[in-house]
Formats: structure tokens, sequence, C-alpha cells
């Protein structure tokens, strides 16, 4: 049983595995190679654990230290995890630790996939997937780091895969006709946000976007009554 | 920036990501869900797939343009096989390969 569910997460998390090695390799390599000990970058991912933010932070790492503006950059890049953090409210059910370590492991892929699971699946498997993107993420940043991710730098392209996850993800719901409203919502105010909008702030805008929609149906709803 | 002004910097951006991720819950935690919320948790979730789909081609300006082609095509492909097959698995395994082959040769 414990053994069927391993294998089980992995399978679901395999696309996940392959877009993480090839960045996190990535990261590890970069952060070698602008000297950075293995010590700090390990911590970095060990402790940031968001791909997006820690690339976005590799000029900063070189710079001068201002933690004004590290606090302003990470919270631009990640406040996207509030959206997540709301949507999994009521799946993650688990108690102390478990539910810690649910929540902390809650990055974009570990998201897409355990939202796509139907609505009575088990804590133990939401936690499975969050801890294994985590693990692969941590092996990826060392591994990059050793050997300087020469092998893995040469396929090219590799983190498509998780564009193509989100994408695939996406179709998932889209099955669903009453689901296709606010996918197209999500959708739409992105790339009107991605458009206009600088790339330092763009995911704000189309959540404050978002969440105008949402409102303007609750009001209208609410009129109707 | 010396090491220890680095793992200060290496803490705040932590303690920033840990803060996105745990405040909804921290916040819910007592609070009854009132009828906005529990409308708004409905949409969260399919608009959060939404935005997530499109973030993914956030860095695409950045691609040549035969990648930009490529990509466009393995997604048709991707819809294809899914539509067909119904398996996020194998639409993805065939599009990322397609993808990945044309981009090495």
């Amino acid at each position: 049983m414990e053994k069927q569910g391993l294998k089980q997460g992995i399978i679901l998390t395999l696309p996940v595995l392959a877009g993480y090695l090839f960045l996190g390799a990535s990261y590890g390599m970069i952060m070698q190679s602008n000297g950075h000990s293995l010590i700090i970058t390990q911590l970095s991912s060990l402790l940031i654990f968001a791909g997006a933010l820690q690339f976005a932070a590799i000029p900063m790492f070189l710079g001068a230290f201002h933690p004004f503006s590290a606090m302003l950059l990470a919270l631009l890049v990640n406040v996207r995890h509030l959206f997540y953090g709301i949507s999994m409210i009521p799946r993650y059910t688990y108690r102390h630790i478990g539910k810690f370590f649910q929540i902390y492991t809650m990055a974009d892929e570990a998201f897409s996939i355990q939202s796509s699971l139907p609505e009575d699946t088990s804590n133990k498997t939401y936690l499975l997937i969050g801890v294994l993107c985590y693990s692969y993420w941590q092996i990826a940043t060392f591994a990059g780091f050793l050997i300087g991710s020469a092998l893995i730098k040469q396929i090219e392209g590799l983190d498509f895969v998780l564009t193509a996850l989100f994408f695939v993800l996406f179709l998932q719901r889209w099955e669903h006709k009453s689901s296709r409203t606010y996918l197209s919502v999500g959708a739409c105010a992105t790339t009107f946000s991605l458009i206009f909008l600088p790339k330092s702030q763009f995911v704000l805008f189309s959540m404050i976007l978002i969440l105008i929609v949402i409102m303007l149906e609750y009001k209208s709803k609410e009129n109707r009554r | 920036m010396t090491q220890y002004q680095l793992l200060i910097t290496i803490l705040i951006l932590s303690l920033v990501t840990i803060s996105t991720r745990f405040l909804p819950f921290l916040w819910f935690k007592d609070h009854k869900l009132s009828p906005w919320m529990q409308f708004s948790t409905k949409k969260i979730p399919l608009a959060s797939i939404g935005m997530l789909m499109i973030y993914g081609f956030k860095d695409v300006t950045t691609l040549s343009v035969t990648a930009i082609f490529m990509q466009l095509i393995s997604l048709i492909l991707i819809a294809i096989v899914y539509k067909i097959s119904k398996s996020t698995l194998w639409s993805l395994a065939i599009g990322v390969s397609v993808y990945l082959l044309v981009m090495n040769i």
C-alpha cells in the first residue's frame, strides 16, 4: 500500500522531476560560476524553494545589500501563492507538522498537480507530492553545483516540460464546461497584464483583475436575489 | 555583499515566500468564511490554473523564433493527444519529446 502510494506520487510528479532537474541544475551551476559556496547555494534552495524567485534574485546576490528590495522582490514574485493557499484551504487538512510541510512545499508545480486531483484525495498524497517536488529541487541544485550541470545543460529547452505541464492541467480542467468561465478569466487577465505591464508587476495586477471580476459576478448575483 | 549579508538576504527571501504560502491558512484559521469568501474560494482555484498556464509563457519573448514556433506545434500536439487519450502523462510525453527532439537535432 505504502509502496504503491509512492509509485503513484512519482508518476504524478514525473514532469516536475524532468523540469526541476533541468532548472535546479541550471541554478546550481549559475550560483557556482558566480563564486557562491555550496552551502549558500543549497541553503537558498532549501529555505526559499521558489524557482522563479531564486533565479530573479541571482543579480541581487552579486550586488550591494538591500534588505528592503529583497523583501519587495520576493513579495512581487511570490504574491501568487496567496491564491494557491486560498484554493488549498479545504484540501490540506493535516494537523501540525504534516500541514506545515504541505504548505511549505506549495510551489507552482505541486499546486497545479494537487489541485487537479479529486476533492477526496488523501492528505498523505498531497504531502507526498509536495515533498517529492521539494526533494527533486534539492537534488538538482546539489548536482548542478557539483557537476556544473554540463550534461543536463546540453539538452536544450527541457524547461518547456513545466510550461507544457501547466498547459495540460489547464486542458484537463477545460473538459468541465462549468469551469471554463474562470479558467478563461484567469488566462485573459494574466495575458493582458503580461502584455501591458512590467514583468515585475504583472502577476499582482492579474490577481487584482481576477478579484475584480469575481466581485462583479458576486455583486450581480446578490442584486438578483 | 558579505557572506553574512548574503545569508540575511536569503533569510528575507525565505521568510517572505513562507508568508505568502502560509498567510491564507493563518488568516482563515478561526474565521468563518463569509458568503463573499465562500463564493471566491470556488472561483480562485480555477482562475489560478488559468493564470499559471499563461505564467508558464512569461519568458517566451527571450526564445528564438524556431523555439516559439516549435512550442506552438507541440502544444497543439498535446491538445490533440489529450483530446484522444484523456491522459495528461501521455500527451505531455509525446508533446515534449517532439519539442526536445526537434530542438536538439
